[in-house]
């Protein structure tokens, strides 16, 4: 009886060990290409991407859960024909589900439209919809609405541990529970 | 002891399967993979034991 319960406890033990070491990774992830809403690839020139849309989209490859973790993004940009650029990481199944955090407003902008900006971005993944890959959906946001243009030069996305409030852990809980699921 | 560590996979397996039907995100299927191949490793190696112990 005894050898049965140490066998259940040594079992959780290691299930609780397999799943706590890849919350302390850290390190840079793959960025997916940008593409618009309806899956096209942004066109580019000489290593810049040209985006020419409200909306653009990218898949961001984790490796480990989105529990107690950080995204830190770093874009290099040229921002052109837009006033205010934001990005953010889809919420829940709703496809435009984004916080958008902005990173760029022309209004305070001390450089000119036609330089390149460097900004780097800080998103708390914890309450965030992880697909079944792992992976996360990145959108970026422009204004005006109508014909924006600007430059992607290069985008880093890295992931850091981090401590979530209590509002994303419940989040990240519910959204376990609540999957869609096959049976 | 092999027999009781094979006990202890599998069961540890059966909890990190169920864990993934709840969300797949939660553990990679390498994981899972490398999980069932330790469990059948020593479930073979606890058998071959009690095999050459008894005859």
């Amino acid at each position: 009886m005894s050898k049965a319960i140490t066998s259940v406890a040594v079992a959780l033990v290691i299930f609780v060990a397999l799943f706590v070491w890849p919350l302390f990774r850290s390190g840079e992830r793959r960025l997916g290409a940008l593409e618009t809403i309806h899956g096209i690839p942004y066109a580019s020139d000489a290593g810049r991407i040209i985006v020419t849309e409200k909306l653009a989209h990218a898949d961001i490859f984790l490796r480990e859960p989105v529990l107690m973790k950080n995204l830190t993004l770093t874009v290099h940009y040229i921002p052109r024909r837009v006033s205010r650029l934001s990005v953010g990481v889809r919420e829940n199944s709703f496809w435009l589900s984004y916080a958008p955090t902005v990173f760029y407003d022309r209004s305070s902008d001390k450089k000119s439209p036609e330089d390149v900006h460097e900004t780097t971005i800080t998103i708390p993944l914890t309450d965030k919809l992880q697909e079944v890959d792992r992976s996360l959906d990145l959108m970026f946001f422009a204004e005006p609405g109508d014909s924006p243009t600007w430059d992607i030069i290069d985008v880093q996305a890295r992931v850091e541990p981090a401590i979530p409030t209590y509002a994303q852990l419940r989040n990240y809980i519910k959204s376990i529970i609540y999957r869609e699921r096959a049976l | 002891m092999m027999k009781w560590l094979s006990w202890t996979l599998l069961l540890t397996t059966v909890i990190v399967a169920m864990a993934r039907w709840f969300h797949p995100a939660l553990f990679t299927t390498l994981e899972l993979h490398a999980l069932m191949g330790l469990t059948i490793l020593t479930a073979l190696i606890s058998l071959m034991y009690h095999t050459n112990q008894h005859g």
